[in-house]
């Protein structure tokens, strides 16, 4: 690295470039690790000077916030995550009653591997992907990201509310043959954030949530709580 | 004696893990996780606009901006590459610079004030992490030399380029670029940053 451009890196760490000089330094820094590494430490270092400032910003500016963010879209694309080990243990349930779904000839509609949490963010991060979201006024929000390409869906639940004892919630998929189940949740499995990843969505029009007796229902027996229409 | 704090990660007291997480929960789409992120990072991310560009008006547009793009942009977060809230510092000084800069371009306002003193803070918001992690950074800033002191803070809080300091303080550019990073470095050192 050039003495100069050992200089660049803290004011560049300053935001102390104008705007053309940080493009060309940006470019530089892509080819000079001695560059990256001392960056960061400057940027750790800087970090220090922006969060020894403090001042509470005004209370309206929060529900500005949240309210801007409930209506605006996300950029797909996802860092890798997994799912907690909760889900995981829960699994065995979810894939049983697929299989029995599959089993009783209800078609190719099913709950999807769902160990591999990767097929999710693939999901979230396709092209094709739309979202479709559905509120509640309780604050219940159920959001089915689709991507046909993928024929697969990732269903992402907030704030559902709690069970009455003895009762399980169960996710639908709603077509022109009518519902199909794509399995039963516990009041555990609804602990936020839940996502679930459904393979085969092809035909489906929306996704509902109803709540069913413990162990759920062949078909939807309650009015559902919530019904995304897919777009 | 009181047992001295350990003062990296992050300064409002919450593990950086936890910022990490909600981060990640964010970029799924996750409604609460971004009101928890708000909520443990917005009285640094406010106070670091309402420093540099001043107006609490502006500030609070920066803020509001700010967040709206950790919203949209969450998947672009790297835990790799720096914790969650360098990240949202990061986007909130860059946004701030812009608007000052922007400011500076459009009135040719006279931009100097007494930056010696180091960062502002809003003494009754203050939490104790925070007066810490002040009195921290701005003993260390004392053991800058005086030019070192002036191009870092000038060019940080005050939203500065190396040319506008340099005119400023009237001396070289170079020279300024050079005590801006020898006045990193120190502070860095004095900070005890390892990362």
């Amino acid at each position: 690295m050039s003495a100069e451009m050992h200089t660049m890196v803290g004011v560049y760490a300053l935001d102390a470039l104008d705007h053309r000089e940080q493009v060309g330094f940006e470019a530089h820094l892509s080819s000079c690790p001695s560059c990256s590494d001392e960056l960061i430490g400057f940027r750790a270092t800087v970090e220090r000077l922006g969060g020894a400032t403090a001042t509470t910003p005004p209370p309206h500016l929060r529900d500005a916030v949240l309210q801007l963010v409930a209506h605006t879209p996300q950029e797909r694309r996802v860092i890798p995550m997994h799912r907690s080990e909760r889900w995981r243990q829960r699994m065995p349930l979810l894939v049983a009653a697929a299989s029995v779904l599959i089993a009783a000839g209800v078609g190719a509609l099913y709950i999807g591997e769902l160990s591999r949490s990767s097929q999710e963010d693939d999901v979230i991060a396709a092209t094709d992907a739309s979202t479709s979201v559905e509120r509640l006024d309780s604050g219940t929000q159920v959001k089915v990201i689709a991507s046909e390409s993928m024929d697969s869906a990732v269903v992402v639940m907030n704030r559902v509310p709690a069970l009455e004892a003895n009762t399980n919630y169960q996710m639908w998929a709603i077509g022109p043959e009518g519902a199909k189940s794509l399995g039963v949740m516990t009041a555990d499995d609804i602990a936020e954030p839940t996502t679930r990843l459904v393979k085969g969505i092809d035909g489906v029009q929306s996704v509902a949530l109803t709540v069913e007796p413990e162990g759920g229902s062949t078909q939807p027996t309650t009015k559902p709580l919530v019904k995304v229409q897919l777009t | 004696m009181v047992e001295p704090v350990p003062l990296h990660g992050d300064a409002a007291g919450v593990p950086e893990t936890t910022l990490s997480t909600l981060m990640v929960r964010v970029a799924k789409g996750d409604e609460p996780a971004f009101a928890a992120l708000y909520d443990r990072t917005c009285t640094a991310v406010h106070g670091l606009a309402r420093r540099v560009v001043r107006d609490p008006a502006r500030a609070e547009e920066i803020t509001q901006e700010v967040y709206l793009q950790v919203w949209r942009t969450a998947g672009r977060y790297d835990p790799d590459r720096g914790s969650a809230k360098g990240w949202l510092l990061t986007l909130t000084h860059r946004r701030a610079v812009d608007v000052v800069r922007h400011d500076q371009a459009s009135t040719n306002r006279e931009a100097k004030y007494d930056w010696a003193g180091g960062p502002d803070i809003d003494v009754v918001d203050e939490q104790v992490m925070t007066r810490l992690e002040h009195e921290q950074v701005r003993r260390c800033l004392q053991t800058l030399t005086d030019l070192q002191r002036e191009s870092v803070t000038m060019a940080y809080y005050g939203g500065h380029t190396y040319a506008q300091v340099s005119s400023l303080l009237r001396v070289n550019a170079a020279t300024i670029k050079t005590r801006m990073r020898d006045g990193l470095i120190r502070l860095r050192d004095c900070l005890g940053v390892t990362a």
